[in-house]
């Protein structure tokens, strides 16, 4: 799928087909999409823990459910439980010489192993290794990044998801041996979509003109209408809701389920 | 508002919050009316196992805060839903029949603004 249609196809999936098993390499494409994600300092912030679902003990899947998150836990057959790891900044003095060795950051652009060693490391990065809202801050951000490209590349290979709250980290961590130094983030849940693909049509979103801005705060982004021409005609900009279809959509696949109406 | 006596299905019928969600089903139009009366009956099953009427069952699952605000009861949507689940057992009700009669009555509580999920039931 190209990639402007994978944006504007994404959308949090909820009815999936939880007869239908997700393919390992499809998995692997989503986490290895999750590693080449922009990441600040080349360091290694995300974790994801995959399991089956029904290789998970009831009584976790039972302790996962919460008021938002229930039905899906049924419906999804692929669990990813995402965290970052507190350690991240261990190492990353390393990585960043590793970028300066094959001239990604050059001295043209002011790096050198010098700086990193004597500067940057001493200076910079160890004091925000010690300070926890900034080890928090940035390791719930950068990894909500390498979330991010897993949930696309499930779109691209044709598969739903949708993050949820991540409960009962207690139970996850005992049973499945999670390291201490490991934050909870999102558990992604996913499967093939039994929902038609609009999924109920694209989420409605404000122009950009709302939220984005030119040169200073007071001058609001002007669209070009070309561009949001092309948008729609590539996929990016997507008929939004409510489709005719849908309420009954949701009322049959309620039915199917025993779900609430 | 409350009803006095749970026998009464029209009286229940009655009741805004259960207007609303018939409404919102889809079966509270002219029509349907064999179909409001099953989801009405379900919901006064439950009630009278629970010896509540809806309105007092739905005043259950919400609180005020502090700064007098309504909000849900985590305590009290814990407790309603099991008892819904203890009720379709004690009616013989297992499996399948027990998730989907359960879902209708907490297809009452959602549609009042109880936000809670049901179990799924495999086809």
């Amino acid at each position: 799928m190209e990639f402007k249609k994978v944006v504007g196809t994404r959308r949090s999936v909820r009815w999936l087909k939880p007869w239908k098993p997700v393919e390992r390499e499809k998995l692997q494409i989503m986490l290895e999409a999750a590693n080449r994600a922009t990441r600040s300092m080349n360091a290694d912030y995300p974790r994801a823990l995959v399991i089956q679902r029904d290789e998970l003990p009831m009584e976790i899947r039972d302790a996962l459910r919460n008021p938002t998150t229930s039905a899906e836990l049924d419906l999804a057959p692929v669990y990813i439980f995402w965290y970052f790891d507190v350690e991240y900044p261990k190492g990353v003095q390393d990585r960043l010489k590793e970028l300066v060795a094959q001239h990604a950051l050059s001295a043209s652009h002011g790096w050198s192993d010098a700086y990193v060693d004597d500067f940057l490391w001493p200076q910079v990065l160890s004091p925000i290794a010690n300070e926890p809202m900034a080890l928090m801050f940035m390791g719930a951000v950068e990894t909500g990044i390498a979330i991010c490209n897993a949930v696309n590349a499930a779109v691209d290979e044709g598969l739903g998801t949708c993050l949820h709250a991540f409960t009962a980290t207690k139970e996850v961590k005992d049973a499945f041996g999670v390291p201490d130094t490991w934050i909870p983030v999102w558990l992604q849940l996913v499967g093939y979509p039994l929902e038609e693909p609009e999924a109920g049509g694209q989420r409605p979103r404000k122009p950009l003109s709302e939220l984005f801005f030119e040169g200073h705060c007071n001058n609001p982004w002007k669209e070009d209408p070309e561009v949001t021409e092309l948008l729609k005609k590539e996929g990016m900009i997507q008929q939004p809701g409510p489709f005719p279809y849908r309420e009954q959509e949701v009322k049959m696949l309620s039915r199917m389920f025993g779900l609430p109406e | 508002m409350t009803i006095d006596n749970l026998d009464d299905i029209e009286a229940l019928q009655a009741l805004p919050s259960v207007k609303r969600w018939l409404a919102d089903v889809g079966v509270g139009c002219e029509g349907h009316e064999d179909e409001s009366l099953m989801w009405a009956k379900s919901l006064q099953g439950f009630c009278k196992y629970a010896d509540s009427d809806p309105d007092t069952l739905l005043e259950g699952c919400f609180r005020k805060t502090k700064q007098g605000d309504m909000a849900i009861s985590a305590k009290g949507r814990r407790e309603i839903d099991a008892q819904i689940d203890e009720y379709e057992a004690s009616q013989g009700l297992v499996g399948r029949d027990a998730i989907v009669a359960g879902n209708r009555i907490r297809s009452f509580l959602i549609h009042n603004g109880v936000f809670m999920q049901g179990r799924v039931a495999y086809p």
